[in-house]
């Protein structure tokens, strides 16, 4: 088995574990990886797991998930947004974003996708 | 005896070709390769007066002998086409019979336990990162494996 595929295999291992702590370990390794098939794969990652804390590591943090500087990244973690079932949690953290003291690049990157969701 | 005579006699130029043939004429240039019926075609059809009977005879000569170069060229296709045939069917039993002598002079040496053990190797190594395997792992052991492949990763190994 090569590297990329182990990686993607622990990654995706992270994603399903029931202790909260591995979105931790999620967002200290993963997001901040210099790679981006890494950052691609661990927001996708995040995403699917769907929880408040977990989707917050990718709305509203600067340079991660959907406001990551690679387009690739950034565009992958929208799409992932878009095709969940349950978008409850998203919307939640989204709305959020609008009132709190962020960035204005981040607010309206949220904006947008907030908007698209609402199409999809 | 002179010698003139002797080379004459030895080296004798070879009739040509054209004079041999002087015999024979093609006035068309053509070369027929069908049957030819045995009929002087450039005679007269029928002299006058001839009888019912000469004529009856005369065409059915001609049927005949069409009917029997017909025939033979007929066996010539067929006895070529099963001599094809048989060649083929002789070329099969030669390349099969070659095959098998090859086939039984092989000799093949399989180390079964050797091969058991690194497919049994390389089973275990691809189990041990599976996402079910590494599921069941502590988040502490998951983030230490992934730093490591993060370091191999930047090694480009």
């Amino acid at each position: 088995m090569n590297n990329s595929k182990r990686l993607s295999n622990v990654i995706e291992a992270l994603s399903r574990h029931e202790d909260e702590s591995a979105i931790k370990v999620l967002e200290r390794l993963g997001t901040n990886c210099s790679d981006d098939e890494v950052r691609r794969l661990t927001a996708k990652a995040l995403i699917k797991r769907n929880s408040q804390e977990s989707l917050s590591v990718v709305i509203t943090e600067k340079g991660k998930g959907i406001n990551d500087l690679s387009t690739n990244v950034a565009m992958s973690a929208i799409n992932e947004l878009l095709s969940l079932e349950d978008k409850s949690q998203a919307l939640a953290v989204l709305s959020r974003v609008e009132g709190n003291d962020i960035d204005e690049s981040v607010k309206e990157t949220a904006r947008s996708v907030k908007a698209l969701m609402a199409f999809s | 005896m002179e010698i003139k005579s002797i080379s004459n006699k030895i080296f004798r130029a070879a009739p040509k070709l054209s004079e041999s043939n002087c015999n024979q004429t093609n006035p068309f240039g053509v070369n027929f390769k069908g049957n030819i019926i045995t009929a002087d075609v450039f005679t007269k059809a029928m002299p006058e007066g001839s009888k019912l009977i000469e004529r009856v005879s005369n065409r059915s000569k001609m049927l005949t002998s069409a009917i029997v170069g017909s025939i033979s060229s007929m066996n010539s296709s067929i006895s070529s086409r099963l001599n094809s045939i048989v060649s083929f069917g002789r070329r099969m039993r030669d390349n099969v019979s070659n095959a098998w002598n090859l086939a039984n002079n092989i000799e093949i040496h399989v180390n079964v336990p050797n091969m058991v053990n690194s497919l049994k190797e390389r089973i275990s190594s691809a189990n041990a990162y599976s996402v079910s395997r590494l599921s069941r792992s502590s988040v502490e052991d998951l983030a230490g494996i992934f730093e490591d492949e993060l370091k191999v990763l930047a090694l480009g190994v």
